[in-house]
């Protein structure tokens, strides 16, 4: 049973690490629809 | 639910908290409030992403992180979710 397909997505990205953006190329890919997206810094 | 992209076990585990029980700390708006929301990394998805994609996307990145921090991360989602 697929994780992300048809659910509703939140995407916390971060600078450093990954990107929101890749973060969500990834999961609409996958099927999930994204309401949310932000790419933070804790640096 | 949650996807994350950031990688520092610390912040993973706060954020992942706040958004299943509430805000551990009871510092911040959802103290004391439990959304239920599951989080997951995009670490853990990998077999979910069109390989394709997640060669654009994602190959690079999983390169750089080693192995090790890649298991704790995973380790940290799934003891938050109750898997």
């Amino acid at each position: 049973m697929s994780i992300l397909k048809g659910h509703k997505v939140a995407i916390f990205g971060e600078r450093d690490d990954v990107a929101g953006s890749a973060v969500r190329s990834c999961v609409l890919a996958a099927g999930a629809e994204v309401v949310y997206e932000t790419t933070s810094c804790f640096v | 639910m949650l996807v994350f992209g950031l990688n520092e076990p610390g912040n993973l585990r706060i954020m992942a908290t706040t958004f299943k029980d509430g805000d551990p700390s009871y510092a911040g708006a959802l103290g004391g409030i439990a959304l239920g929301l599951k989080s997951y990394h995009i670490f853990e998805l990998k077999d979910e992403i069109p390989a394709e994609v997640w060669t654009r996307e994602m190959a690079f990145k999983e390169l750089e992180v080693e192995d090790a921090l890649i298991e704790q991360i995973c380790t940290i989602m799934r003891e938050i979710r109750g898997d």
